[in-house]
């Protein structure tokens, strides 16, 4: 049997092992901690252990599972909360004990199981095949599928009826044997599912902020970043992403973050309701607070995007989110450092951008092996050292990501949420999602309306900070007027106004449209001598401000009225 | 117990064996030189064939062949007590204040991890006595809220006032010094005998001469302390860490002894880990009436708070509390900068719990005084004719926002801060008063 030879910090190096495999899942000592091979030398092997490795003595037991480490994928995983290996969180005990073994899925649970009633005995099957379903919430329906790389004859299912998953329900000769399926399977976090192939992305991801759906979209199955400094409302704007994002399953990475915040995430979504479904019905969390061993930091990232694409094959919509994908870097770091990798910049290992990459690209618009469509989203965030993009953990990522939402501190400083930088922001998702807006209304020319205004702003305040405001001519003191409704209606969107934390992109349209009117028509009639105490008065902009806390229909009549009243504007009194 | 002479290299705090003995990661091994010298040292790496120690005592005169090595088999352990009430003790846990040694149940100092579900949403108001802590960056139970300080400034009398309003309540305070030069450790003593707040709380106290592994050492046992009070006694703990840069420091000293790959400015890359591990163990758990609130001080090197110690304190903590060397020469106290400060769960923290106008005001003070600074810098560029008449209010507005708001000659109450804030709001132009909701009109006077 394999026996320690050494132990330093999260490192063991274990000697005397019988033909270790790289990545292959060791337990070592008497608490059995659970431990990855991850360099293999002469008659060491070094391992990356997932507890704390006090206590543990040289000479200690090594024991070899001959397996690599795989996720359980099956019902039981929405609405659980798992660490970066997948065990449950859930529990009574306050503290977490080291060493403890338990089965990822619950395997007293019974589930109803229907089976597809277009298959029958005799039939063949490829992967991806779909043998049954299982109504695991009111909002997720698991398809259960032919695992990948499992093809044949169907030779039993298993009749309508509640069973646990570890019962067969279905039996498939294959041209070796005849393989006993259950409802759930196993499968390396590592190796992405198999899929037909990728398409462009087409529809946007809605999250209901004016900022993001409007100026930098996201789509589905695309990549996205959040770099921010400490500070920045990067969690606000997670918060936000996890209660609005239009996603059929939201797996929720909480990497190496504050455990207040955890527990905040999950006190929230298990409350909160959108459209009458409940939040938490449809997502599954995987938990590794900052104090946590730091190896399953490194693998909760792949965990995550492991159940994201079993999800995907049943052609759903998934966004993961990553938070954050600096803590993941971090722990590689820390365990490259130990084993005495050769160290790339800030003594991070040269392979970051590949891993980062090998993250992000998991994401995509994916023809299924069920031939169905689905995707998967990966945002991650990232926490910038003193809000400095050249931190090699963003440009590595910048490097894969079609669109980022910089968070700007002088932003978030004066309470301007969610404080993305517009000039720092981008996305390539634009001409990918304008047949939609465009669909909705005249956003392409608001949108560019709205550009051209943001400039004509920048550059005015770049004088005003210099010059002050008394000496502004009124079309110019009119634009600071539009400035200040632009921030407040349309960049600034707070989640403590429940009216206004959310809106739909028709609500969002009008707002633009409402105000880029508001400007031409301002203008105009200052050029016809109107005087600019009657275009934009504290009157003007209480009315502005009233639509803030408005509901829906509330909000779209009154927008039609002010832009009825502004029809009037160059009318002399 | 059987002995050994086996040490083949020191160097700093490190003691390097060979030999193949295989003690734990972690044990505590008792270190013996021929003239009766005590050490006692912790194992940081093993292996089968050499071992690395760290010394809890400074190695001065030490000679290798002089020590023997005795292998106890256990790890750290510190006895708690309710008895440790009142005391002064070092970073190791030993009483300093004559008193004597307190038997009490061994606990293991490492951290353990609250497990994630089994938390609570911090919830509770602590009031510290300071305006624009309680009201603008409100400190909540359960939290931690750090207070990034730099050299020279007047940090310490503020953890003085705190300490005094803390001990007022119905908790216990835990204060742990690290690293604190023979100044700070006076200041710290006078303030324990003269204000009685001794007997509320219990005080680990390491010089800037003591060893650098009884740095490392201290805010573990310190933290164990509040985890046995807060979660076995149900009292509500707040525990007070300073200076967290002395902290991060003594760790890349022993770092580098070790040869370990250094990461930003030389601290180890693991530094992140080992800060979560320590500002982690804070928070409110179910089924525990007790909770443990913590609040970290840190000097920024050259106030510059992106370096290493700062900066990834801010990413674990909930917040944090910035003074301004500017603040202090105007004669400022407290010399907070509100802008960048911040306390995270002080809406949700508190909500129920303040009064009604308690956000309103907030956010009103916070975008009136951002307005002021605008205005201020305006000024120094173009002279004050360039000034707009509500720019003008601000100015005044904000001048008697740092002095009669900001700088306090006494601690004052929640309904204090807010009386103190709704005077200077009158000052504003006349565009934000009426921006005020009518329910809130009354409490203008």
């Amino acid at each position: 049997m394999g026996e320690i030879y050494k132990i330093a910090g999260p490192l063991v190096i274990g000697e005397n092992l019988n033909k270790p495999m790289i990545n292959e899942i060791v337990k070592i000592g008497k608490k059995e901690l659970f431990g990855e091979i991850i360099r293999i030398f002469k008659n060491r092997a070094m391992i990356q252990v997932y507890e704390s490795t006090l206590g543990l003595r040289p000479g200690d037991k090594i024991i070899q599972t001959q397996e690599m480490f795989l996720v359980e994928l099956g019902p039981g995983m929405i609405r659980n909360v798992f660490d970066g290996i997948q065990r449950p969180l859930k529990g009574d005990s306050v503290f977490l004990e080291p060493g403890f073994v338990s089965l990822s899925l619950d395997r007293e649970k019974k589930w109803e199981f229907i089976p597809n009633s277009n298959l029958k005995e005799g039939d063949m099957i490829n992967p991806g095949s779909v043998l049954g379903y299982v109504d695991e919430t009111n909002t997720v329906k698991h398809k259960i599928l032919v695992p990948p790389e499992v093809k044949g004859e169907l030779v039993f299912l298993e009749k309508h009826g509640s069973y646990t998953i570890e019962k067969t329900i279905a039996r498939i000769k294959t041209r070796q044997e005849i393989k006993q399926l259950k409802m759930y399977h196993r499968w390396p976090v590592r190796k992405p599912r198999p899929i037909i192939s990728k398409t462009a992305p087409k529809k946007p991801l809605l999250t209901g902020l004016r900022v993001i759906d409007f100026l930098f979209p996201a789509a589905k199955g695309g990549t996205i970043a959040i770099p921010g400094g400490f500070g920045t409302g990067k969690t606000q704007l997670i918060f936000q992403l996890i209660k609005w994002s239009d996603a059929d399953v939201l797996v929720y990475v909480g990497c190496g973050e504050r455990g207040n915040e955890v527990i905040t995430v999950l006190e929230e979504i298990s409350r909160l309701r959108v459209k009458g479904e409940l939040l938490d019905e449809r997502t599954v969390y995987i938990i590794n607070t900052s104090n946590m061993p730091v190896a399953a930091r490194t693998s909760g990232i792949f965990s995550g995007i492991t159940i994201a694409e079993y999800f995907r094959d049943q052609g759903k919509n998934v966004v993961i989110l990553a938070d954050s994908i600096t803590r993941w870097a971090e722990a590689m770091r820390e365990i490259s450092n130990r084993i005495g990798d050769f160290p790339g910049e800030q003594g991070y290992p040269t392979y970051l951008a590949s891993e980062i990459g090998n993250f992000f690209e998991r994401a995509g618009n994916t023809i299924n092996l069920s031939k169905e469509k689905g995707s998967i989203t990966t945002i991650g965030t990232i926490s910038l050292y003193g809000s400095d993009f050249s931190d090699p953990v963003c440009q590595a990522a910048m490097k894969v990501v079609s669109c980022m939402w910089a968070l700007d501190p002088n932003l978030a400083y004066i309470r301007n949420y969610p404080a993305i930088n517009k000039d720092l922001s981008y996305s390539k998702f634009i001409p990918y999602v304008k047949d939609y807006w465009d669909d909705k209304g005249s956003w392409s020319n608001y949108y560019n309306s709205l550009l051209q205004v943001f400039g004509k702003i920048k550059e005015l305040k770049k004088l005003t900070s210099i010059m002050g405001k008394d000496m502004l001519s009124d079309e110019e003191k009119f634009l600071l007027d539009i400035d200040n409704l632009l921030t407040e209606l349309f960049l600034k969107q707070s989640a403590l106004i429940i009216e206004d934390s959310h809106r739909t992109p028709i609500e969002q349209l009008k707002i633009a449209e409402l105000i880029i009117t508001y400007y031409n028509r301002g203008i105009e009639a200052l050029k016809k001598g109107i005087l600019l105490e009657d275009i934009s008065n504290k009157e003007t902009f209480e009315k502005f401000m009233k639509l803030k806390t408005m509901r829906k229909n509330k909000y779209l009549k009154e927008i039609e009225k002010l832009l009825e009243d502004l029809v009037y504007i160059d009318v002399k009194k | 117990m059987i002995e050994y002479y086996c040490i083949d290299e020191i160097k700093g705090p490190l003691l390097i064996i060979r030999g193949n003995f295989n003690p734990k990661n972690g044990e505590i091994i008792r270190l013996k030189s021929r003239d009766g010298n005590r050490i006692t040292a912790q194992v940081l790496e093993t292996a089968k064939d050499v071992i690395i120690l760290q010394s809890f005592k400074k190695l001065h005169g030490i000679r290798k062949s002089d020590v023997s090595v005795e292998f106890t088999g256990d790890l750290f352990e510190f006895m708690v007590s309710k008895k440790l009430k009142g005391r002064i003790l070092n970073g190791f846990g030993n009483p300093i204040d004559n008193g004597p040694v307190i038997p009490g149940i061994k606990k293991k100092i490492e951290a353990r991890i609250i497990r994630p579900s089994q938390r609570e949403v911090p919830r509770g108001l602590i009031t510290t006595g300071i305006s624009s802590i309680d009201l603008l960056n409100t400190l909540i139970k359960g939290q931690k809220l750090p207070i990034f300080s730099g050299a020279g400034l007047s940090h310490l009398k503020l953890i003085g006032e705190i300490l005094k309003n803390v001990s007022k309540q119905d908790s216990l305070t835990i204060f742990g010094g690290i690293g604190i030069s023979y100044d700070e450790y006076n200041f710290i003593n006078s303030l324990l005998e003269k204000t009685g707040i001794l007997s509320k709380g219990i005080f680990f106290l390491n010089k800037a001469i003591d060893p650098v592994v009884e740095r490392i050492i201290l805010p573990r046992i310190a933290l164990t302390c509040a985890e046995y009070f807060a979660f076995e006694l149900n009292m509500d703990v707040i525990v007070i860490l300073y200076d967290i840069t002395n902290y991060a420091d003594g760790l890349r000293e022993i770092s580098s002894m070790r040869g370990e790959y250094p990461g930003r400015m030389g601290y180890p890359p693991y530094l992140y880990t080992d800060l979560a591990s320590l500002f982690e163990r804070s928070g409110i758990v179910s089924g525990k009436k007790g909770s443990i609130t913590q609040i970290p001080i840190l000097t920024m090197p050259n106030d510059d708070i992106t370096h290493p110690v700062p900066d990834l304190t801010g990413y674990i903590t909930e917040g944090q509390i910035i003074l301004s060397r500017e603040l202090e020469k105007q004669g400022v106290f407290p010399p907070i900068d509100i802008i960048p400060s911040l306390s995270r769960l002080m809406y949700q923290g508190s909500k129920g719990l303040v009064r009604e106008d308690f956000k309103f005001l907030g956010d009103l003070l916070y975008s009136s005084y951002s307005k002021y600074l605008n205005a201020k810098k305006l000024k120094l560029i173009s002279g004050i004719e360039a000034l707009s008449k509500a720019d003008k209010k601000y100015l005044v507005f904000g001048d008697a926002f740092n002095d009669t708001f900001l700088n306090q000659k006494k601690r004052r109450t929640l309904i204090d801060s807010f009386d103190c804030a709704w005077e200077i709001i009158k000052l504003l132009p006349d565009f934000e008063l009426v921006k005020i909701p009518t329910k809130f009109e009354k409490y203008i006077r």
